[in-house]
C-alpha cells in the first residue's frame, strides 16, 4: 500500500495522525517525524531517508508537510534531487488533508492523490458562520 | 537602504525566518548571501518558493552581496539578509558590507562546535571570528525569534583577543 509519511514541526505530526485515526481508523503504513528546535536538517534528512526505506513500495510514498519552506518541507525537497527516492510532497498538512490521504490511498494513483489534496485544501478553509448566516438571510450580503 | 536585519542561520530561509521575522522587520528585499546556494539553482528556487510575493529576493555569493549592499547603500528600501554562518559573515562585512548590527539566530551542532546559547554552536574560528566583529564595532545578539530575549555580546561569553588568520 501507498506509504504516508507526515514531516512537521515538534508533535504536529504525531498528534495529527492520533486525531486522523480517531476519526477513521487505526492505519498501516504510516510514519510521523518532528523536527526539534535543537535538530539539524543534516539529521532530520537522515531520519526521513529511513522512514522513507522503510515504507517504500510499488505505489510510493506520500510526504505530507506541514508549511511550505519550513525545514521538514525543505529537507524533502532537497532529498527530492537523489534519484533513490521517489515521493510526491504536499504541504499545509492538515486534519482533513490527513484523513484525505489514508482514506484514499488505495483508490488512486500517488500523483492523482497528491493533486487531489491541493485542490481540495481551500474547501477545508472556510469562514462558516457567514456563510450560515447567508444561507439563513437567504443570499449573500 | 535600511539594513532591517542581518541574520546568520545554517537553515537560511525556513519557518522562523518566514513567519518569525519576515513580518516584524517589514523587509521588501531579501539577499540571501550563500556561496552554495547562489551557484545551486535547485537550493535557490527552493528559497524563492518560500517567501511571500512581493519580497524581493537575491541568492548570491558572499562576495556579490557586499557588492550588493554596499551598492544598495543609498536606495530606501528595508533589506534583510541571511548568511549561513560566521565566517561567511566576516567575510561580507570585511568585503564591505555596510553591517552595524547582526542577529546570531541559529547555527546547529557539528564536530568541533559547542554550546553557546541553546540555538548557536560555534567553533573557536567562529568564535574569533565575532571578536574581530566586536572589535570592529558590530553590535552583536542571539536569538531565535523576535519575541525571544535577545542574548547580547556579554551574556554569550565569547570575549577576548583577537588571533590572526
Amino acid at each position: 500500500m501507498m506509504g504516508v509519511l507526515i514531516v512537521t514541526h515538534g508533535g504536529l505530526g504525531r498528534e495529527l495522525l492520533a486525531c486522523a485515526e480517531s476519526v477513521i481508523g487505526r492505519q498501516s503504513a504510516v510514519a510521523v517525524l518532528g523536527l526539534d528546535n535543537a535538530q539539524s536538517p543534516d539529521e532530520f534528512e537522515k531520519k526521513i531517508r529511513a522512514a522513507l526505506d522503510t515504507l517504500s513500495n510499488p505505489a510510493g510514498v506520500l510526504i505530507l508537510a506541514d508549511m511550505l519552506g519550513g525545514t521538514p518541507c525543505n529537507v524533502c525537497l532537497r532529498l527530492a534531487r537523489n534519484p533513490g527516492y521517489v515521493f510526491d510532497l504536499v504541504t499545509g498538512a492538515n486534519l482533513p488533508m490527513l484523513i484525505t490521504s489514508l482514506a484514499n490511498r488505495h483508490l488512486m494513483p500517488l500523483g492523482q492523490l497528491a493533486q487531489k489534496l491541493i485542490e481540495d485544501a481551500p474547501r477545508s478553509a472556510q469562514r462558516p458562520l457567514q456563510k450560515l448566516r447567508e444561507h439563513l438571510e437567504g443570499g449573500p450580503r | 537602504m535600511t539594513l532591517a536585519l542581518v541574520r546568520v542561520d545554517d537553515r537560511l530561509v525556513h519557518g522562523q525566518v518566514i513567519e518569525g521575522w519576515l513580518p516584524v522587520v517589514q523587509a521588501a528585499r531579501l539577499v540571501v548571501a550563500s556561496d552554495p546556494a547562489a551557484a545551486d539553482p535547485w537550493q535557490a528556487g527552493m528559497i524563492q518558493l518560500a517567501i511571500p510575493d512581493g519580497v524581493r529576493l537575491d541568492v548570491v555569493s558572499v562576495d556579490a552581496a557586499a557588492a550588493l549592499l554596499r551598492d544598495a547603500a543609498r536606495e530606501r528600501s528595508r533589506v534583510m539578509v541571511l548568511i549561513a554562518g560566521i565566517g561567511d559573515l566576516r567575510r561580507l562585512i570585511e568585503a564591505g558590507a555596510p553591517v552595524e548590527a547582526v542577529n546570531l539566530g541559529g547555527v546547529h551542532d557539528g564536530p568541533g562546535r559547542s554550546a553557546v546559547t541553546p540555538h548557536l554552536f560555534l567553533t573557536d574560528a567562529d568564535k574569533n571570528d565575532l571578536r574581530a566583529l566586536a572589535a570592529r564595532g558590530v553590535r552583536i545578539e542571539a536569538r531565535a525569534l523576535p519575541t525571544d530575549a535577545a542574548a547580547d555580546w556579554k551574556d554569550l561569553d565569547v570575549a577576548g583577543p583577537v588571533a590572526g588568520r
